[in-house]
């Protein structure tokens, strides 16, 4: 692997970006040492106020502080959302590293099994799943995990299928070592700058598409919530309080465009000269989790 | 190409079967037992729960009730819903005008401003104007089109007189109904092919074959749309491809925040109820036509593309 200048990835808008990033994973870890007020108390003489000093963000429609809420929200929001990613991970990848290196009948019968997953458009596999192991934020991690494996699995073939020809693969294997040891330990450590490029993205994409189904009531069940399932309360109330809708939404926003700004330094740091367009496979990834 | 068209459609078919068959033992798996489901909870006599089971071919094994739900499928028969009693067909058909609509008009809407901004982004590259719209691009990719949707709503309660939820009953206002939903589906599309339009424009701007029709004295608006976009138009098809079934899974969501009666309200309709005819039907029509998209894209390719039908 090419040494490369660490300290040039640290230009000024990454470091704001990871400093921002910084701050919602602190408070999410320390939620209740941040939050002002416990996120279930109700308080029924406060409900439905603006922003003022002893609420922030104000207060739901039972009185709830909707900052607080958000802070614990963003737990189980970035919780879910990173498990999404590691089943996709750890499903994906051993299955494009196998699929890339031995070609042939076994590399077919992978991407054909992919190419149904492929076929369903978004969402709409985690929909089914959802609609028949029951709603809960369990089977809906699991059925978004599924949907991810494909694509980590083609970015991991395509970037196998690159290594498996060059020298060191060669090497490796006139000296002996089983195919496990290469796979695992030697073309692996190659892929993975670009596959850590996607998965900063998938995470973007999960906490979208994780939202989304919290919203149709999907994901979490009451009485937990996180940023998708605040929406879906606030909904009903959107013309009198909009704040209910936009505190989490920005959040969303925010953490969203967040991962999405730190999956493009991370390439652009990779690939300086070459960075014209995102590969097909990155884009792929992004349409998929957008528009929810 | 008509070879290359019939070759890319035999590929669909396989997995077209396999996802049914994919769909069918999901929705089997389901641990609610269908006949309560069609009973409506209530106790029944085991005449009735047998009456049931023969209507809806439960007393079949798996197998031979896939087989009578595929053959009814390709002749246009999805099936009868458990809640409604009555043929999802026409449920369907009823409710297609507003998701067909909502998808069609989005990706209108989405291509062509986003094209225009992009090429915009690409032509006045690093100016103020293409780093705020780049800024914007990133908030719209990020934005869930929910809280689009229901920011719109917000906005529109300002204006009086603006009616865009609910049913329809003549072509006027079915495209009232239309538009504003469609504009908030297809922020997510626009920001995404304006992204891909620009990074594609630019490269092709700084190509050989730009420069020699700059020298030759060529008209810049025609170097841009006749020469460089020709070029740049392939990555923008892709993504556009791809936006399309992200379209299809976001008009569930934009439908459900309008309360417009679409497919996407039907289906969300049937996983809460465990609807399950609903459901199998109206996923698999949604794949196919995320399918047939595939294919027209790829024909698309070959046509823009001679070199691709070779491959």
């Amino acid at each position: 692997m090419k040494q490369k200048n660490v300290g040039r990835f640290f230009t000024a808008p990454v470091i704001i970006t990871l400093a921002l990033l910084a701050l919602v994973i602190l408070a999410s870890i320390f939620a209740p040492l941040v939050a002002p007020y416990n996120p279930e108390a109700l308080d029924m003489a406060a409900k439905l106020q603006m922003p003022t000093a002893a609420h922030l963000l104000g207060t739901d429609n039972v009185g709830r502080d909707i900052l607080s809420r958000l802070i614990f929200g963003s737990r189980i929001t970035l919780l879910s959302a990173l498990a999404v990613v590691v089943i996709s991970v750890i499903i994906g990848i051993p299955l494009g590293l196998v699929s890339g290196y031995y070609g042939g009948r076994l590399d077919n019968l992978i991407m054909r099994v992919e190419d149904v997953v492929l076929a369903f458009p978004a969402l709409l596999l985690a929909f089914l799943f959802v609609a028949s192991f029951g709603k809960s934020i369990t089977s809906a991690i699991i059925a978004l995990g599924i949907v991810y494996v494909p694509m980590i699995s083609r970015l991991t073939r395509s970037l196998t299928l690159m290594e498996r020809g060059k020298p060191y693969v060669e090497s490796a294997r006139s000296i002996g070592f089983s195919d496990r040891r290469i796979l695992f330990r030697h073309i692996l450590p190659n892929c993975v700058s670009t596959i850590t490029t996607q998965l900063t993205l998938d995470i973007g994409s999960a906490i979208l598409d994780l939202a989304a189904l919290s919203f149709l009531g999907m994901g979490v069940q009451p009485p937990t919530s996180d940023w998708g399932a605040m929406l879906e309360e606030g909904h009903a109330y959107i013309q009198s309080d909009p704040m209910l809708c936009i505190a989490p939404g920005c959040a969303i926003i925010l953490t969203v465009v967040l991962f999405n700004l730190l999956s493009d330094n991370i390439q652009m740091y990779l690939d300086p000269f070459q960075r014209k367009l995102p590969p097909f496979k990155k884009l792929k990834k992004m349409a998929g989790g957008l528009v929810e | 190409m008509g070879r290359y068209i019939l070759k890319r459609f035999l590929q669909i078919i396989p997995i077209f079967f396999l996802v049914s068959i994919v769909i069918f033992a999901i929705v089997r798996m389901s641990p609610t037992d269908p006949v309560t489901v069609i009973l409506g909870g209530k106790k029944a006599t085991e005449v009735a729960i047998s009456a049931v089971k023969v209507k809806f071919h439960f007393d079949k094994p798996v197998a031979v009730q896939y087989l009578l739900w595929m053959k009814g499928v390709l002749t246009g028969d999805f099936g009868i819903s458990y809640k409604y009693q009555q043929g999802v067909t026409a449920m369907i058909v009823g409710r297609l005008p507003i998701t067909a609509g909502l998808i069609a008009f989005s990706s209108l809407i989405g291509i062509l401003v986003a094209i225009f901004a992009g090429i915009l982004c690409a032509v006045k590259k690093n100016t103020l104007a293409d780093r705020t719209l780049s800024i914007v691009m990133i908030i719209l990719v990020s934005c869930p089109v929910f809280l689009t949707s229901m920011l719109m709503i917000l906005a529109m309660s300002h204006i009086s007189g603006a009616v865009f939820t609910g049913t329809y009953t003549n072509a006027r206002e079915y495209l009232q109904r239309l538009l504003v939903p469609s504009l908030a589906l297809s922020f997510s599309m626009i920001a995404l092919i304006a992204r891909v339009t620009r990074t594609s424009m630019i490269k092709e701007l700084k190509s050989n074959y730009v420069e020699t029709a700059i020298a030759k004295g060529i008209s810049g608006r025609r170097i841009i749309f006749h020469h460089a976009f020709k070029n740049a138009v392939i990555p923008v098809i892709t993504v556009g491809s791809i936006q399309i079934g992200a379209m299809i899974v976001g008009s569930v969501l934009v439908e459900n925040v309008f309360a417009l009666p679409g497919l996407g309200s039907l289906l969300i309709n049937g996983i809460n109820t465990s609807d399950y005819p609903i459901v199998q039907g109206i996923t698999l029509l949604l794949v196919g036509v995320f399918l047939l998209i595939n294919l027209l894209v790829d024909v698309l390719y070959a046509a823009i593309d001679p070199r691709i039908r070779y491959e």
